[in-house]
């Protein structure tokens, strides 16, 4: 690397070689990763088989798990001990900032009660609500519009392509704690090619439906027990 | 900026060395940005050594680039069995992510 500037070189001539990554190097996010995975290794999780991210630690009675995401890292389990010596182990090697219990993360905000975890994307919901400025509309109670036909119909002119397919994206993003709007947003995300006035509208009626409860999100109950549940249907 | 340094150094970032013969060296620059308060305040002024990444190419000067990031279903997951079992949740932050991976 060259030097950075103001750096006081004792040749001229000379550069910097790096040893560790830096920020904007292609390779700095995987370096960081292979880094603390080999250290969770160490410290006894396994890494599991279905989701690379997540490091699980077992022993008889306890169970830790570890969710990674790129700097932000979840620490949930029933043992108070394991989880506090992991914090300080990882601090000791990364220096770590403890957020305390888990309330924001990803945009998701998450909060406890006696009766279980609820979360929700509200702050996320309500920015896309100003960015389209729709914060002053009308909500309403239906999550599509009630005639799709016209969504199908390609023979009028499309206009504004790129800020259907950002509102999209938004929306798709929203769907992982509003699974009442999966349908439809899935629906019109299949129009970003070419995108109608109908298919505009239909996004801001989307917009309405999620005004009428921005906080609207999932609940986890605590009493419960847990299940995999299936369900099938046939024609 | 004085604190970026010292992480820098701490970390042991890069050392001195002459240029090797045909090698060029990747730029680097200084990257500033005024932190806010959500009530527009101004929270910190922060800066941050950046290279150039675009100018690398790929093959030569890295190889793989891959880093996972957590699937939202292992989130929900979590979220659903820590409620179910009143299990603690925490969350933790890493300062200066990217300055800990090493380079070969």
């Amino acid at each position: 690397m060259t030097p950075l500037p103001g750096l006081k070189l004792p040749k001229q001539g000379q550069v910097c070689r790096l040893t560790k990554s830096l920020y904007g190097l292609k390779q700095a996010s995987r370096q960081w990763f292979a880094k603390l995975s080999s250290f969770l290794l160490k410290l006894g999780f396994a890494q599991s088989n279905s989701d690379y991210s997540l490091f699980i630690h077992k022993t008889a009675s306890t169970f830790t798990a570890l969710l990674l995401y790129v700097d932000d890292i979840i620490l949930v389990g029933n043992s108070m001990e394991i989880i506090n010596k992991t914090k300080s182990i990882l601090h000791q090697t990364f220096r770590i900032k403890d957020l305390g219990k888990l309330k924001y993360f990803l945009g998701f905000e998450i909060s406890r009660t006696k009766k279980g975890i609820h979360m929700c994307q509200r702050k996320y919901a309500l920015d896309i609500l100003n960015e389209t400025g729709m914060t002053n509309s009308k909500p309403c109670q239906t999550p599509l519009m009630s005639d799709t036909k016209p969504l199908f119909d390609t023979n009028n002119t499309s206009y504004n392509a790129d800020s259907y397919r950002r509102l999209i994206g938004k929306l798709l993003y929203l769907t992982n704690s509003r699974l009442d709007i999966n349908y439809s947003v899935h629906l019109l995300s299949q129009f970003v090619q070419a995108p109608t006035a109908y298919h505009h509208q239909a996004a801001q009626h989307i917009l309405r439906y999620i005004k009428a409860d921005l906080g609207r999100g999932l609940f986890f109950p605590r009493d419960t027990n847990l299940q995999i549940k299936g369900f099938s249907d046939s024609d | 900026m004085n604190r970026e340094i010292q992480a820098l150094e701490n970390n042991k970032t890069w050392y001195l060395t002459n240029l090797p013969n045909g090698k060029k060296p990747i730029g680097c620059k200084w990257v500033f940005k005024t932190k806010y308060n959500a009530d527009g305040t101004i929270e910190r002024h922060k800066a941050r050594l950046v290279v150039k990444g675009y100018s690398q190419q790929e093959g030569i000067n890295y190889f793989d680039t891959f880093s996972t990031v957590a699937k939202l279903t292992t989130v929900r997951i979590i979220l659903a069995i820590a409620a179910a079992k009143d299990w603690c949740i925490y969350q933790l932050d890493v300062d200066n992510v990217f300055l800990h991976g090493d380079l070969n």
